[in-house]
């Protein structure tokens, strides 16, 4: 007897299907990407953070005028629609050169958190994972470098080693290091005795592998937060650093030396000084909400 | 109308050096009860001149507490008698001074010829400032008796009065010294200078407190106190004025004393300077070994926009190495000489055309860190870009700096020449000179022959017109050379309560109120 | 509990030889000629020599390092100031003052506000007072300090000549830079307030209190607060840390005259012993400061000290029993 496929049995089948691929047991990661999407303010910060990037990668194409187009008798203007944001002291236009500021701030800041949690990543799990005594010396000797407040240790290093990129870069990263040896050290060790990394012990997976395999991914999920959030501070650091001097030199368009040039007009001709910060304000709100919506949506706790 | 004045003012300075002339002008005040405060941007690092370096935060202080053996007047760049009244050149390189009799320093020590012999010593053997004591020839100075004195230099020195009338040069008084515990406790406690104010009180790093010196011989101060109070930031010291705290702002930020322009409680202080700051191209390697790389950056900036942006306007732009206000400046009008020290860009891309670099080049433009500079090398680095030359700014530190350029180990820098002795000047172009030595210069290795003669007589010629005309020769070579190029002379600039007069520049230009007074 | 503090005493003594080794290091490193800001630029070769001799920079390097070492310890000597020559301990002792206030009156500020805002959040979740309370927050966690600052400068002394805009005279000039130090920890610390209390009225006990009839309120502050405290109070440490670093900042925009501006002058002059000063002055601060917030920590939390209870009455009874 032939089967009849009639279409309230393929809805049927449909019905099934879909279903069933609600019932696939799903990743970690990606219930958290759901949970994600589901928070508003997280999704406002991922918008900005997408603008600000796309910013930086089509700022030639954006910006109207070029990143150092001096222009000395347009000198001072306040915002109009030939310069959305007035123009500085040189007649540069500064809605160009903040667009310009995002290709700066953002990798700097970037630069900055990678290479803190590289080295102090590698410290934080290594203090995790042998425990004893080598956790002994490592938290230690983070702990002689955590005395000193790190806005001044980046100020003492960036002092030493001279203004410019690279000496910013391994100022901020040295200061923030051992914060960050700890987020790695601490969420490793929060996963360590948990019961997937004993069975894996049990079945006679190698030290190296136990490490990498089964606790990294595990501890990921506050790390990734933390990297948000230092990378938010990376900025702010960056950009305080510069207004003191002792960062990035004009006429590089970093917002902090945009505002550190332009302290002098605070009175007569304060918008120089208004949109730099904003820009910079703007990029850590959107990571801050970032962060905090990938706190919530990867703390199994608030689900 | 000005050049009549300036050769008549030439003409008296010529009469009061070689005979010296006693005018004391009449008071236009009687003393006050008040008190004059003064805002200043650092913690001096002695109060005892004579063994420190003249760095300029301790000027202020010095210049008021101690007498120098003649005095400096800015407007008409002469010099008139302070503690010596009159004085005689005895041959080339011998000077007799008579000093006044009716001195004494503040600790009541009277003042005497040995106590200048004892000054010098010591500032020669502080070692600090070889530029400022080179020329003495410490070993024929003598005292002839208590109140005559001759000093000799090395070689005629036609500044030699100038450098007299320096404030590091100022005189203390070897009893008060001694008495009051050596040089050492002087730098905390100076008792020994013979100025118009007395030491009180120094709070360190927030105030200096001196008091008016009643027994002085000259005009008794219209203040009764100065408090030179030190706040380390330019915007705060503008504002300090603005809220009356303070009456003086010394070294203002540019930027905010243009803003006061126009506000009827502040006068500003706007004085023509014989300071020039130059960006001087190291003439001894590639790119600035070629003449015609270095024309074409001189002929590529704007230096009228540099002068109104980075400067704020307050400075003069010159056809020379020398600044307009020298003695010794000769326009290129007046020179018959060729200027490449004005904006053409047609003429700029012509001399790159023939250089060794027709498609541009590139090169580090040094400089010792200060809002100014920075400002200019960022317009510099914008107009020369227009040329096909690429400029990298290198903002360093002021220590860095001196060591940088001492090695030689730069393209381009930017300096401030502070000295109003051209002949000092000159030494930036003089091959024979080295970089150590000189401690940065251009490195002009293909300067004529004809110049290095033309700079031996100039040091030593005492007569003024043979003097102007060599300088107008140097001038005409150094210029044609391009070793150097003078972005422009700054004013000495500060900003007061605009009933305050009589503030007047030293010899090195920074401001003195040692004479200052309230208006009616 | 006296061995734990003992115990944390005990070990400034590695952290403070770590932060004088870091510090000479960092000056080690450092390029251009220290002499030159003694002697001034124009000094003849002989006078650069004697100095250099003088400031015993022709020893070996470990020999400097163990004679600042043994400077420090012996004499409480950092040095002699490279620009005015005056001991570096009597310079930056007479500001330190300064800085040590502006650096607690805005953390005392931040708490006083953060605190009940933090609380009110919690307590009305998700109400408006919470939205708004944490979207300004967040705002203030934001908004770069400087930035602030200027704007704080531009508004309340340039355009409303309201407060003045620099030195340190008077309760007015304290407002904008307290404000300005004050601005991310009073986030901050709302934040952590309101999750730590969050937390805590989630717990069992607060739900049987309120079950037993007791007054909202009395839970709160009674057995709330006081539980809910506790990560606020590791907290403060980490934002004294940050207040000290906004206090540098601080001195320099409002030109107060503390240990940061000092130390932001002695970096443009490269006077290093005034750096290297100002850096182990304010280290050592941060230390003690942290040590008394572990004993006020360890004191406040009723958990760590039934532990220690607990551990010394196991010790008790091991003896005891070692006895008999």
């Amino acid at each position: 007897m032939a089967k009849m496929y009639t279409p309230a049995m393929a809805k049927l089948d449909k019905k099934r299907s879909r279903s069933r691929s609600a019932q696939r047991p799903s990743s970690p990661a990606r219930e958290a990407w759901i949970r994600l999407k589901r928070n508003r303010l997280a999704v406002v910060g991922m918008v900005i953070l997408a603008i600000l990037i796309l910013t930086a990668i089509f700022a030639d194409v954006i910006a109207p005028y070029g990143i150092d187009e001096q222009n000395y008798t347009d000198a001072l203007q306040g915002p109009s629609l030939h310069h959305l944001f007035g123009t500085d002291n040189y007649g540069r236009d500064i809605f160009s050169r903040v667009v310009y500021g995002t290709r700066i701030s953002l990798p700097i800041g970037l630069i900055c958190v990678f290479i803190a949690y590289l080295f102090g990543g590698v410290l934080g799990a290594l203090a995790a994972f042998y425990g004893g005594k080598a956790d002994m010396i490592i938290m230690r000797i983070l702990d002689i470098f955590q005395s000193i407040p790190p806005m001044l240790m980046a100020i003492a290093i960036a002092a030493s080693l001279g203004t410019g990129v690279v000496n910013l870069v391994i100022a901020i990263s040295v200061s923030t290091m051992p914060a960050r040896a700890r987020i790695v050290r601490a969420a490793i060790l929060s996963v360590k005795n948990s019961d997937y990394v004993e069975s894996a012990r049990c079945i006679g997976a190698g030290s190296r592998r136990q490490l990498l395999k089964y606790m990294l991914p595990n501890a990921l999920g506050p790390i990734l937060t933390n990297i948000t959030f230092s990378i938010a501070t990376a900025i702010l650091t960056v950009s305080s650093m510069s207004y003191l001097g002792l960062g990035i030199a004009a006429p590089t368009p970093e917002w902090g030396s945009m505002l550190s040039a332009g302290r002098s007009f605070i009175r007569t001709a304060p918008h120089i000084l208004i949109f730099p910060g904003a820009a910079i304000m703007i990029t850590v709100l959107a990571l801050n909400l970032f962060g905090d919506g990938l706190r919530d949506a990867l703390d199994p706790r608030l689900k | 109308m000005k050049k009549c004045m300036a050769i008549l003012l030439a003409a008296a300075m010529t009469a009061g050096m070689l005979l010296g002339t006693a005018s004391v002008s009449a008071a236009e005040y009687t003393p006050s009860d008040e008190t004059l405060v003064v805002a200043h941007k650092g913690n001096p690092t002695s109060l005892f001149h004579p063994t420190v370096s003249a760095v300029s935060v301790n000027t202020p202080v010095s210049e008021t507490l101690y007498d120098r053996l003649v005095s400096y007047d800015a407007e008409s760049d002469t010099v008139g008698p302070m503690l010596a009244t009159e004085w005689e050149y005895i041959d080339d390189t011998h000077v007799r001074f008579t000093l006044r009799d009716d001195v004494t320093s503040h600790a009541g020590d009277p003042f005497t010829a040995s106590d200048v012999l004892y000054t010098i010593k010591l500032a020669i053997d502080s070692g600090a400032l070889s530029n400022y004591y080179g020329m003495f020839n410490y070993d024929e100075c003598k005292a002839e008796d208590d109140h005559t004195v001759i000093l000799a230099t090395n070689t005629a020195d036609p500044y030699f009065l100038y450098t007299l009338s320096n404030v590091p040069l100022g005189m203390v008084v070897e009893a008060s010294v001694e008495a009051g515990g050596g040089p050492e406790a002087q730098a905390l406690n100076p008792t020994a200078g013979t100025g118009p104010y007395k030491f009180v009180e120094w709070s360190d790093g927030s105030y200096i407190k001196l008091e008016r010196n009643e027994d002085y011989w000259g005009e008794t101060p219209y203040y009764k106190e100065v408090e030179i109070r030190i706040i380390g930031d330019a915007a705060a010291r503008i504002m300090n004025l603005e809220s009356h705290d303070v009456n003086i702002a010394l070294d203002p930020d540019n930027v905010q004393v243009a803003e006061l322009e126009g506000n009827p409680d502040v006068s500003i202080i706007n004085y023509p300077t014989s300071n020039s700051t130059n960006m001087q191209l190291n003439c001894s390697k590639e790119p600035f070994n070629d003449e015609h790389a270095r024309k074409a950056v001189a002929l590529a900036l704007n230096y009228e926009a540099n002068l109104a942006i980075a400067a704020s306007g307050y400075g003069v732009l010159s056809d020379s190495f020398l600044p307009p206000a020298s003695s010794r400046y000769i326009s290129a009008e007046d020179g018959g000489y060729t200027s490449y020290y004005h904006n053409d860009l047609e003429a700029a891309k012509e001399e790159l055309a023939q250089s060794a670099y027709p498609d541009g080049f590139s090169f580090e433009l040094l400089y010792a860190e200060a809002p100014t500079f920075n400002s200019y090398s960022e317009m510099i680095q914008n107009q020369l870009s227009q040329i096909g030359i690429t400029v990298t700014p290198v903002p360093v530190a002021s220590s860095e700096f001196y060591d940088i350029i001492s090695a030689g180990n730069f393209d381009a820098h930017i300096v401030n020449c502070a000295n109003p002795d051209p002949a000092i000047i000159f030494r930036y172009f003089d091959s024979r000179i080295d970089f150590q030595t000189m401690r940065g210069g251009c490195g002009w290795v293909d300067a004529p022959q004809e110049l290095l003669d033309l700079m031996d007589q100039a040091k030593v010629e005492l007569d003024p017109d043979k003097s102007m005309e060599l300088y107008k020769q140097i001038q005409t070579i150094v210029n044609g050379g391009v070793p150097t190029i003078p972005l422009y002379s700054p004013n000495k600039v500060c900003a007061a309560d605009s009933n305050i007069q009589g503030i007047t520049l030293t010899e090195f230009c920074d401001i003195d109120f040692s004479k200052a007074y309230k208006a009616e | 509990m006296l061995n734990y503090i003992i115990k944390r005493l005990l070990w400034m003594i590695p952290v403070i030889l770590g932060v004088l080794l870091i510090v000479f290091v960092l000056s080690v490193i450092t390029p251009g000629d220290p002499v030159d800001n003694v002697v001034g630029p124009d000094a003849t070769v002989e006078a650069r020599e004697a100095a250099r001799e003088e400031m015993g920079l022709n020893d070996p390097v470990y020999v400097r390092f163990g004679k600042y070492v043994w400077g420090v310890v012996t004499r409480g000597d950092l040095g002699k100031s490279y620009t005015n020559h005056q001991p570096v301990v009597k310079e930056i002792m007479h500001r330190f003052p300064v800085t040590l206030k502006l650096t607690l009156a805005s953390v005392t500020v931040a708490l006083l506000i953060a605190l009940p805002l933090g609380v009110l959040s919690a307590v009305y979740q998700y109400s408006w007072v919470d939205n708004v309370t944490m979207a300004s927050a967040l705002f203030f966690v934001s908004i770069p300090q400087f930035w602030f600052a200027l704007m704080l400068l531009l508004i309340f002394s340039v355009k409303l000549q309201l407060l003045p805009a620099s030195g340190i005279n008077g309760i007015a000039s304290w407002i904008l830079p307290v404000a300005m130090i004050g601005v991310g920890n009073v986030g901050n610390l709302a934040r952590v307030t309101r999750s730590s209390m969050l937390e805590v009225i989630r717990q069992d006990y607060i739900r049987t209190a309120r079950a037993k009839g007791q007054k909202k309120s009395v839970v709160i502050f009674k057995h709330g607060l006081r539980n809910a405290l506790m990560p606020v109070i590791a907290n403060v440490g980490n934002t004294i840390g940050v207040s000290l670093g906004g206090a540098v900042v601080a001195e320099s925009i409002f030109s107060i005259p503390g240990v940061g501006q000092f130390m932001l002058n002695a970096i443009n002059s490269r006077d290093w012993p005034s750096v290297q000063g100002g850096i182990v002055i304010l280290a050592i601060t941060f230390s003690v400061v942290m040590l008394l917030v572990d004993i006020v920590y360890t004191i406040v939390d009723p958990r760590l000290k039934t532990e220690f209870q607990s551990r010394n009455k196991i010790r008790r009874h091991k003896k005891e029993g070692a006895a008999v």
